[in-house]
């Protein structure tokens, strides 16, 4: 479902990644690891569509459509979702208004029919709940006030509520304690699926004891530098990456 | 050196207008005055750049044709597509090209303690509590907007809560212009609360799409102790108009004044509020937001003057400015020596959606007493790119992302208007403006 071949990207004219090429296919759920700065976050926007980067080289085919020629909201309504690794706060903007708008513009742009209030209010109680969600929280701007990991689970109920086939969770770990990455993992697991396609960014092992992945990869400098099976995560965990940074310096 | 001092047409036509015939009616009671403000109009016309207040709205060059005052003509008028509070039950006092209407408003009964006359039967004989309880507005010497007022005026309204009263509605004040030719409407109101009382008073303004005329109204409001009163006021004006607002408050002790304009239309407009907070722990707030495009022009100017001890002013304004719209905030606040304890805060932002856009911003704090806090900020900028990039990843249109993020902005000062109803329809004109 997602191609990404021989992926160069610039920022401000500094090369950020170097050569990417990585396939996922429906169903499958991929790792990515790798020491801070080695372009984790560069990747999963140009995937999104975040403006700021210059890809120089290779391409990204969604479902074979050229993901570039898409703009960000058409990416979304096609199926890509980002989980950010830095949720962006937007005061005045009650995060249910903002879910709504969202769905419904998708389901508009996919020549769905809207849903209704109730139907939506439904769906969304529905996730929220399994997710540890207060509906106080719902009523609230978009992330503003919310600590570290209630931004976290409002990025998987976004996931959940907009129901995409690509997933890429950018670090949505990090800052969890063990209680809340229960809960986080638990929704990303339920959306897994044979129609969809998962990306797991993390810098640590500790997520992936709870989601199992099907392939694990290196990513270092800009360039995936290996690939493995899931036991390439513990092996990372005793060996950390110093190895790989040698690697790519 | 002589300079010859050429005036413009505007000016022109006001001073022909003086000479014309002045008049009488109101002469006993405020006669000096507005021989005063005739003299001022005469020699100095009407306010320019080089004046440190109107350094941004030069009004000789900003009036640009003849808008001789107008003569209240009576004639019909359907201003029903123009009722923006329709959804609030409330009473309405409308004028039209300003001049009062009966015909086309909606009197309160008399309940609530409230007495209301129309200035035209009182000038030659006013109340007591309007004779002696109001003047302000003359004070404020050489004020060009209020000489403008002063020196042509004939129209407007009394208004009076009586002391504990509660209205059971708001009362809208309506003013529509038609425009039907190019002249000055200039209406003046009095609007007094006495002790403990409480009221929203709403404005709208509105004319007819594209004309050209220039609306004038000044306002004195008296808060008396214990008394509150919500102003809201939401200025559309046709885009081609001008619009010159005063108002004057007095804050009494434990009184609360909380304003709140909309500035949504006319080619300038010109806002200006002087509140003084006269009685300890009296309460101020004046807010506002713009909603510019085109080549729009609008700006206000606030002085807040803290006179006594243990007083809050507030003040917030969130403008956006599209195309080659142009914001303007002036904000003074002066704390005199014996107002300690007092709280002051003053934020103005301004949201630009173009290159070509402008915001300019004055704050300016006076302190004369030691033992207050008073904060001032102004920000500027356009449209926050991780936020319009948040929005867009989950499917929401670049535009709509836009609309969003507007609406969130000036809704932050929206938020300031106590009533929900009269809140909603601010957020959904704004959500409107914004789309059309
Ligand atoms: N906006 C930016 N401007 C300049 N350099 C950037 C910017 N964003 C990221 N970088 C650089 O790109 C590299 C990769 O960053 P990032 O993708 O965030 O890494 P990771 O997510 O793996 O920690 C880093 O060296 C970082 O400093
Ligand atoms: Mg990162």
């Amino acid at each position: 479902m997602l191609e990404i071949k021989n992926l160069h990207v610039e920022i401000e004219g500094k090369p950020i990644l170097r050569g990417i090429d990585l396939e996922i296919g429906a169903g499958e759920v991929h790792a990515i690891m790798g020491p801070n700065g080695s372009g984790k976050s560069t990747l999963s926007h140009v995937i999104a569509g975040r403006g700021g980067y210059e890809v120089t080289e290779g391409s990204i085919l969604f479902n074979g459509e050229d993901l570039f020629d898409m703009e960000p909201e058409e990416r979304a309504a096609a199926g890509v979702f980002l989980a950010f690794q830095y949720p962006i706060e937007i005061p005045g903007v009650a995060t249910m208004t903002f879910l709504k708008t969202a769905l419904n513009a998708q389901r508009r742009t996919r020549g769905e029919g809207e849903l209704s209030t109730p139907e939506f209010m439904k769906l969304v109680r529905e996730k929220s709940d399994a997710l540890k969600i207060s509906q106080d929280m719902l009523r609230r701007s978009v992330n503003v006030g919310f600590s570290g990991g209630e931004k976290k689970r409002a990025e998987v109920l976004q996931m959940a509520v907009l129901g995409p086939s690509l997933c890429v969770l950018d670090e949505t770990d990090s800052g969890l304690d063990i209680d809340a990455l229960r809960v986080v993992a638990d929704g990303v697991n339920a959306l897994r699926g044979p129609e969809r396609g998962m990306i797991v960014i993390t810098h640590y092992q500790r997520l992936l004891n709870y989601i199992v992945p099907d392939k694990v990869h290196v990513l270092s400098g800009g360039r995936i530098v290996r690939s493995g099976g899931k036991e390439l995560a513990l092996e990372l965990e005793e060996s950390g990456y110093a190895a790989y940074e040698a690697d790519a310096a | 050196m002589t300079t010859e001092i050429r005036h413009t047409p505007a000016e022109t036509a006001y001073i022909e207008a003086l000479a014309a015939g002045p008049r009488s009616a109101g002469d006993a009671w405020f006669g000096a005055e507005r021989a005063a403000a005739r003299a001022q109009i005469a020699d100095g016309g009407l306010p320019h750049r080089r004046m440190e207040a109107w350094r941004w709205t030069d009004l000789r060059s900003l009036i640009d044709d003849r808008f001789p005052p107008s003569e209240p003509a009576g004639a019909q008028q359907d201003i029903t597509s123009d009722d923006v509070f329709k959804s609030v039950e409330r009473w309405v006092v409308a004028f039209v090209d300003g001049a009062y209407r009966k015909d086309l408003s909606d009197l309160p009964d008399g309940s609530g303690g409230i007495e209301l006359h129309s200035l035209e039967d009182v000038l030659d004989a006013p109340p007591g509590w309007l004779r002696d309880g109001l003047g302000q507005a003359y004070a404020q010497e050489g004020e060009p907007i209020v000489a403008l007022n002063t020196a042509f005026v004939t129209q407007g309204l009394a208004l009076r809560i009586g002391a504990g009263e509660t209205p059971a509605k708001p009362i809208e004040l309506r003013f529509f212009n038609s425009g039907s030719q190019p002249q000055t409407s200039l209406t003046r109101f009095a609007v007094v609360l006495e002790e403990g009382a409480a009221l929203t008073l709403l404005e709208s303004h509105t004319g007819a799409a594209d004309r050209r005329y220039v609306a004038n109204t000044v306002t004195e409001i008296h808060v008396h102790r214990n008394a509150r009163l919500q102003h809201v006021r939401l200025q559309d004006e046709s885009m081609a108009a001008v619009h010159l607002s005063n108002v004057h408050v007095t804050i009494e002790g434990e009184a609360d004044y909380r304003g709140f304009t909309l500035s949504a239309g006319a080619r300038v407009a010109r806002n200006q509020v002087f509140a003084c907070l006269a009685g300890e722990g009296g309460n101020v707030d004046v807010s506002g937001a713009y909603l510019l495009g085109g080549r729009q022009h609008c700006d206000t100017a606030l002085l807040i003057d803290h006179a006594v001890a243990e007083c809050t002013s507030d003040e917030l304004f969130k403008c956006v400015m599209d195309d080659d719209a142009r914001g303007i905030f002036q904000g003074k606040i002066i704390v005199r020596p014996d107002a300690q304890k007092t709280e002051g805060m003053q934020m103005s932002q301004g949201l630009l959606l173009s290159e070509r856009a402008e915001f300019d911003s004055k704050p300016e704090l006076e302190i004369f007493a030691d033992d207050v806090r008073c904060t001032h900020g102004a920000t500027s900028g356009d449209l926050d790119e991780d936020m319009m990039f948040y929005l867009r990843s989950r499917g929401i249109p670049e535009n709509e992302a836009k609309g969003l993020l507007i609406a969130a902005f000036v809704g932050e000062a929206i938020e300031k208007v106590s009533n929900a109803g009269v809140r909603e329809i601010l957020n959904a004109y704004a959500v409107n403006r914004l789309n059309s």
